[in-house]
């Protein structure tokens, strides 16, 4: 495969990262955004990369999180339904939490508990389990929050990959600066790396991917797995498994907030 | 007690507490390769959520005017189980749920004209439920009884001309449902229109003399920010508009308001707020509430009593004007407790409410809780008036 073009490095946007990744999870494909068509080949590099993690006009997986923190494992499990950026996640187990809702919509996110009166709105900052926020599940526009450029190549267990790097000062946005890996043969994201405004790495993600789905008449590989690290205290994991995806058409009144009690 | 209550009591509580047929079916979905079509048919389509609450409560009563030796007969003590199921069945164009519940009550009186009486009672009854019918992917129509709230505010759900009420201040106290007529009309991923009919009380038998009322809906979402405009009308009275807005500047920053002006009373009430996110996950929340059919200046048994008496269009649960709140909630510490601490001023009196909640998730199906609450004030004020503290402490369960 040809090198992507890089003239003179110019940053560009493109998707986001890890929250993205995490949020494979509840996933979506991204759209291009203005910026992004400034480089063509890179664009298409990503957005074939995003393809791997989502998918337009809807998919809907089975996704259990699970945590290990020192010696404790913990497990939840959601029944998640997403188009492009627009996500519903409906928790199925433990029991205990069964029935609670995420609702991402435009941005903007809702949860809902049974017996709670009305759904209310949260940020993307809080924690969703473990190292996983709302952010990491239910992500935002990454192509219109990050400037993207293209830092160099690296080996990844001897999968010959791209190194991309992404920066924000979009409020908005839920990390600074992330360093992503596009395996050059799969062209898939494989690895990201989210830093502190300081320089310093507090999380990493990496991406598995186990499925296949048709994508414009091809056969591609697809997200399976996303695995979250806490740079900082080592010992902590947190595992995003994503099963029996079955992409189809999602209509409106799914991510609907008037329907989120139900 | 009705034998028949008390038979409805223990056999939802024997629906809650034994594997129940349908549970059996979702759990062996694994096994679904051995079951009939038809069988397969409703574990899909079936859902279920079994849960039982039981709890004590104490609430420490004051002999002040709105209350004078207990006349109001208010149990010190309450030991309550509930059985909470909820069930529903969901096709591709219908959805059905029902919402049944059943409790025994056993109550203790400390003061007044009742003191050292004490009560064991029961009752059986439904609390919400719903038929809905997709006639489109953009049309919707259904009947059913709810508590039906919105909006992002804590203290009060200000736009509501059905009920403010938005009970966030007893997390474990259901809201009674009052039964609503719905059309829901979907044009685009951005606006909503909700014809609604309130059309029964339903299980809230308030203070006040009820009478229908029509509402429109249209909730409007864009990027980062949500809106929602209520005209409404109730029998007899002159229409009334409501209001909501959402705004996320950032990924930790959520900025909100909500109002409700009356032409009957020509009174308007206005909640503005904010929720700051830190990056751990606590997150800490201000709102401002000036309340339009509030009387700041009258003894507060003269204002509950006006109220009474008064508009039914007046559905504020407040009774004063200009009110703050504050609050920090800190969840999934170790993944499995959660704290909540909430501070309510009445800035027309000087009264206030303190209320702490703490919730330990300690099994996959399991939530012990305490909820405490302190009253500040004099007599004569909101808050002060009729309980010096209150303090509640059970156990949630969910099958």
């Amino acid at each position: 495969m040809n090198p992507p073009s890089i003239p003179g490095k110019k940053p560009f946007r493109m998707p986001q990262t890890l929250g993205r990744w995490i949020l494979a999870l509840f996933l979506a494909a991204l759209p291009a955004s203005p910026g992004v068509a400034q480089n063509p080949d890179i664009v298409s590099m990503l957005r074939r990369a995003d393809e791997s993690r989502g998918n337009l006009t809807g998919i809907q997986w089975q996704v259990t999180v699970e945590t290990a923190e020192r010696t404790r494992t913990s497990r939840m499990t959601y029944q998640v339904k997403a188009r492009g950026f627009d996500i519903l996640g409906v928790n199925t187990a433990p029991p205990k939490s069964a029935g609670n809702k995420i609702l991402m919509l435009s941005g903007n996110m809702w949860f809902y508990k049974p017996g709670l009166s009305k759904p209310v709105p949260i940020s993307r900052r809080q924690k969703l389990m473990g190292n996983a926020s709302y952010g990491d599940i239910a992500a935002t526009n990454y192509a219109e929050d990050y400037l993207a450029a293209l830092e160099g190549e690296d080996l990844l267990e001897g999968e010959p990959c791209w190194v991309l790097s992404l920066k924000t000062d979009d409020a908005k946005a839920t990390y600074d600066t992330i360093r992503y890996w596009i395996s050059k043969k799969r062209q898939v994201g494989v690895k990201a790396v989210y830093y502190t405004v300081s320089g310093k790495a507090f999380k990493s993600a990496r991406m598995v991917y186990g499925h296949s789905v048709r994508i414009g008449g091809e056969t591609r590989p697809f997200i399976s797995e996303i695995q979250i690290f806490d740079e900082l205290m080592t010992e902590d994991v947190t595992r995003l498994r994503l099963e029996d995806p079955r992409v189809h058409p999602m209509p409106d009144y799914i991510f609907n907030l008037n329907f989120l009690k139900q | 007690m009705k034998i028949s209550v008390l038979l409805s009591v223990l056999t939802a509580w024997a629906a809650v507490c034994s594997p129940a047929p349908w549970c059996r079916a979702q759990e062996g979905a694994a096994a679904s390769a051995e079951a009939t079509p038809l069988r397969r048919g409703w574990s899909e389509n079936f859902s279920s959520r079994l849960n039982a609450v039981g709890y004590a409560r104490y609430l420490d009563i004051l002999d002040t005017p709105v209350n004078p030796g207990n006349i109001r007969a208010i149990p010190a003590w309450t030991y309550a189980l509930e059985a909470r199921p909820d069930l529903g069945w969901t096709t591709e164009r219908l959805r059905l749920q029902v919402k049944p519940r059943a409790e025994i009550t056993h109550r203790v009186w400390g003061q007044g004209w009742r003191d050292g009486d004490s009560e064991t009672d029961g009752d059986a009854h439904v609390n919400g439920w719903l038929a809905q019918v997709r006639l489109a992917d953009a049309l919707f129509a259904s009947y059913g009884r709810e508590d039906l709230q919105w909006g992002p505010a804590y203290l009060v759900s200000s736009s509501n001309p059905f009920s403010q009420e938005n009970g966030r201040h007893d997390p474990y106290l259901e809201q009674p449902g009052m039964d609503y007529a719905k059309v829901v009309v979907i044009p685009d991923s951005r606006f909503t229109a909700t014809l609604i009919a309130n059309t029964d009380p339903g299980r809230n038998d308030g203070f006040q003399e009820f009478r229908k009322t029509y509402a429109l809906k249209i909730d409007y979402t864009v990027e980062n920010f949500f809106a929602a405009l209520i005209p409404s009308v109730r029998e007899g009275s002159r229409p009334s508009i409501g209001a909501y807005a959402g705004w996320h500047p950032s990924d930790a920053l959520l900025l909100y308001a909500e109002s409700r002006y009356a032409d009957e009373t020509e009174k308007i009430s206005t909640l503005a707020g904010a929720t700051y996110t830190f990056k751990d996950g606590t997150a800490l929340s201000g709102e401002y509430y000036h309340n339009g059919e509030g009387n700041a200046d009258e003894s507060i048994l003269s204002a509950v009593g006006k109220r009474v008496g008064g508009n039914p269009g007046e559905t504020s649960p407040y009774f004063r004007k200009h009110y703050l709140l504050l609050q920090a909630v800190k969840s999934r510490i170790w993944d499995r407790v959660h704290l909540t601490a909430r501070w309510m001023a009445n800035l027309d009196d000087d009264s206030s409410r303190l209320l702490g909640l703490a919730e330990w998730e300690f099994s996959d199906r399991a939530v012990l809780f305490v909820v405490g609450n302190r009253f500040c004030g004099d007599a004569d004020t909101e808050f002060g008036s009729l309980f010096e503290w209150s303090g509640m402490a059970g156990m949630s369960f969910t099958y």
